[in-house]
C-alpha cells in the first residue's frame, strides 16, 4: 500500500543530490518511512488487548501496548489526552483506540498516537457515546476556559449538591469546619446515581441557584473508579453546571475519574475533602495574613509618629521658630524698659508738680493778706458790707468798721471831723 | 423557625461577606501609608481606619460557629440531619 509510494519518493524526492551514491542514510530511509506511514495511514480505531500499561508520572504520558494472538502494537498517549480519560486503563482490558501511526526514527519504532482509549464491549460502547457528546460539548465552547468563573475567596455559604446519606458531605463539613469554624454548609440533597439522579442533580443545582444564598457549590460524590459516575456524564447535568451562575467546584470521585461535569465546572476536585479544602479558606492562613498587616500597620505608624517627632525638634530649634521667640523677649524687655521709665516718668512728674505747688504757695502765701497782717498791718472792712476799706474817703462819718488785726478783729467806729484829711 | 435561622445567618453572613473586601481594603492603608507621601493628618486617619478594620477582621476570626443547614423548597432551609453535623 505504501511501498511503491516510497520507493518512487526516493528516486524522485530529496535524495535527488545523493543521484551518484548508491545508498541513503538511514536518516533518510527513516524520513522516508515516516512520510510513508504517517500520511498513508488515516487516524482510526484500532481494537486491542492492553499490555505494559505504564504512566510516566515526571511527564504525565501512558505508555502502554495493544495486541491480539499474532500482532503487538507500540502505542503512547501525551497527557493533554491522558487527562480526560475517564477510566483507569489496566493490563489485559480489551480496549478500543483511536489514534494515527507515527514513526519514531531515534528508535525506529512504529507506534500509535492515541488520542482517545476506551474499553470494548458494552462499556466501551457507552464509552464512545459519552466521547462523542464529549466531543459536541466541547465545540460548543461548554468547557471553555472563557467561560469559568472565579471562586470567591472568603464564601460565607458553601452550598452542597450530594446526597444527604453519602460520605462526601460528611467530608465536606468535617474539612470545611476545621479549616475556617464559621462557615455555614448548605446542602441540597439529591440521588448521585441511578437512572434519577441526572434530574435529581439538576434540580438541586438549580434549586440552589433559585435560592441564591451560597456563594459556591460543590457538586460531586465519593467514591472511586468502581463507582457509577454516569449521572455525571449527563448532558442535562453538564448543562445544568453551565448555566449556574454560583460558581461550581466539581468534587466526583477519585483522580482518575474525570467526568464531563467536572470539565464543565469552574474548578476541579479529585474528592469531596480536596474540594472543601479550595473553597474554604484556612483560618490559620487567614489569621497570619492579618496579624501581618497588624505589625505593618504599628511599624509603619509608629516609624511616621517618630519621624514627625524628630522634625517637630528640628524645627523646635531652628531659626525660623526662635525668631519669633527672639521678638517677644526683645518685646518684654523693651515693655520693662518702657513701663520703667514710665513710672519714673511718672515719678518724676509727681515730684515736679510738687515743686512748683510749692512755688505758688510760696507766692500765694506772699500774696496772703494775712502775711502783712503778721508784720503789724491792719486791714478794713465796712461791718456791714464786708468790703474792703482801701481808701479814707470810703469812710463815712460815726460809721462801724471792722478792723483785722493779725490775731484777731476789732469794730471801730469812725469819729466826724471838722476838717477831714485831704490827700495832699 | 427556618425563618429565625435564616434571618440570623444573614446578619452574621453579611460580615463574612465583607470579609474579602475589608481585608483588601486594609491591604490598601497598610501599603499606602508604607509608600509615604500621605500627610500626617490623613496617615493618622488611615490607622484609625485600619485599627478599626483589624478589630472586626478579628471579631470575624473568631466566629466559631458552624451550621449545616439543608435547602428544601422555595429557598427555605432547615437545619441538617444529626448524622450530617459530625464534630472531629
Amino acid at each position: 500500500m505504501t511501498g511503491s509510494g516510497g520507493n518512487s519518493d526516493i528516486r524522485s524526492g530529496d535524495y535527488e543530490e545523493q543521484e551518484n551514491n548508491f545508498w541513503v542514510t538511514v536518516s533518510q530511509i527513516t524520513s522516508s518511512i515516516k512520510r510513508c506511514l504517517e500520511d498513508g495511514i488515516r487516524p482510526l480505531w484500532i481494537k486491542g488487548e492492553l499490555s505494559n500499561v505504564k504512566f510516566h508520572r515526571p511527564s504525565g504520558h501512558l505508555y502502554f501496548s495493544m495486541k491480539d494472538e499474532s500482532a503487538l502494537l507500540r502505542c503512547v498517549m501525551f497527557k493533554r489526552n491522558v487527562f480526560s480519560l475517564f477510566f483507569e486503563p489496566s493490563d489485559g482490558e480489551e480496549v478500543i483506540a483511536f489514534g494515527r501511526i507515527t514513526v519514531y526514527g531515534r528508535h525506529g519504532q512504529y507506534q500509535l498516537v492515541a488520542e482517545e482509549l476506551v474499553p470494548a464491549g458494552t462499556k466501551g460502547i457507552a464509552a464512545i457515546e459519552l466521547e462523542k457528546l464529549k466531543r459536541k460539548l466541547v465545540a460548543e465552547g461548554l468547557f471553555a476556559v472563557e467561560r469559568k468563573k472565579a471562586l470567591p475567596q472568603f464564601p460565607r455559604v458553601v452550598g452542597v449538591v450530594t446526597s444527604s446519606t453519602g460520605a462526601a458531605i460528611r467530608d465536606i463539613v468535617r474539612v470545611s469546619r476545621r479549616r475556617w469554624p464559621g462557615v455555614r454548609i448548605l446542602l441540597c440533597s439529591a440521588q448521585v446515581q441511578g437512572e434519577d439522579a441526572p434530574g435529581a442533580l439538576v434540580r438541586a443545582i438549580e434549586r440552589q441557584n433559585e435560592a441564591n444564598i451560597a456563594q459556591i457549590l460543590i457538586v460531586g460524590r465519593g467514591g472511586g473508579a468502581q463507582e457509577d459516575l454516569s449521572a455525571f456524564n449527563d448532558e442535562m447535568v453538564v448543562r445544568a453546571i453551565v448555566a449556574s451562575h454560583i460558581p461550581i467546584v466539581s468534587a466526583v470521585g477519585h483522580e482518575t475519574d474525570i467526568t464531563l461535569a467536572d470539565l464543565a465546572a469552574d474548578a476541579r476536585a479529585p474528592t469531596p475533602s480536596a474540594a472543601a479544602e479550595l473553597v474554604v479558606p484556612d483560618i490559620k492562613d487567614v489569621l497570619a495574613q492579618v496579624s501581618v498587616l497588624e505589625n505593618r500597620i504599628t511599624r509603619v505608624i509608629r516609624s511616621r509618629i517618630a519621624l514627625v517627632k524628630e522634625q517637630l525638634s528640628r524645627y523646635r530649634s531652628s531659626h525660623g521658630l526662635m525668631r519669633p521667640r527672639f521678638g517677644i523677649q526683645e518685646l518684654s524687655l523693651r515693655l520693662d524698659d518702657i513701663s520703667h521709665r514710665l513710672r519714673s516718668a511718672v515719678a518724676n512728674l509727681c515730684i515736679d508738680t510738687r515743686t512748683r505747688l510749692s512755688g505758688k504757695r510760696e507766692r500765694l502765701e506772699s500774696l496772703d493778706p494775712r502775711s502783712i497782717l503778721k508784720r503789724g498791718y491792719t486791714m478794713c472792712t465796712d461791718a456791714q458790707s464786708d468790703t474792703l476799706i482801701a481808701r479814707v474817703r470810703q469812710l463815712e462819718d460815726d460809721h462801724t468798721i471792722h478792723v483785722r488785726f493779725y490775731d484777731g478783729v476789732r469794730s471801730c467806729r469812725t469819729i466826724p471831723e471838722e476838717n477831714p484829711n485831704q490827700p495832699d | 423557625m427556618p425563618n429565625d435561622t435564616r434571618g440570623k445567618s444573614e446578619s452574621t453572613g453579611l460580615t463574612i461577606d465583607s470579609f474579602e473586601k475589608q481585608l483588601k481594603r486594609l491591604e490598601t492603608i497598610v501599603s499606602q501609608l508604607e509608600t509615604g507621601g500621605v500627610p500626617l493628618h490623613e496617615s493618622l486617619a488611615l490607622f484609625e481606619e485600619g485599627m478599626e478594620l483589624l478589630k472586626q477582621l478579628q471579631s470575624i476570626l473568631e466566629m466559631t460557629e458552624t451550621r449545616i443547614e439543608e435547602l428544601i423548597d422555595n429557598g427555605t432551609t432547615i437545619p441538617a440531619p444529626e448524622s450530617i453535623d459530625l464534630n472531629d
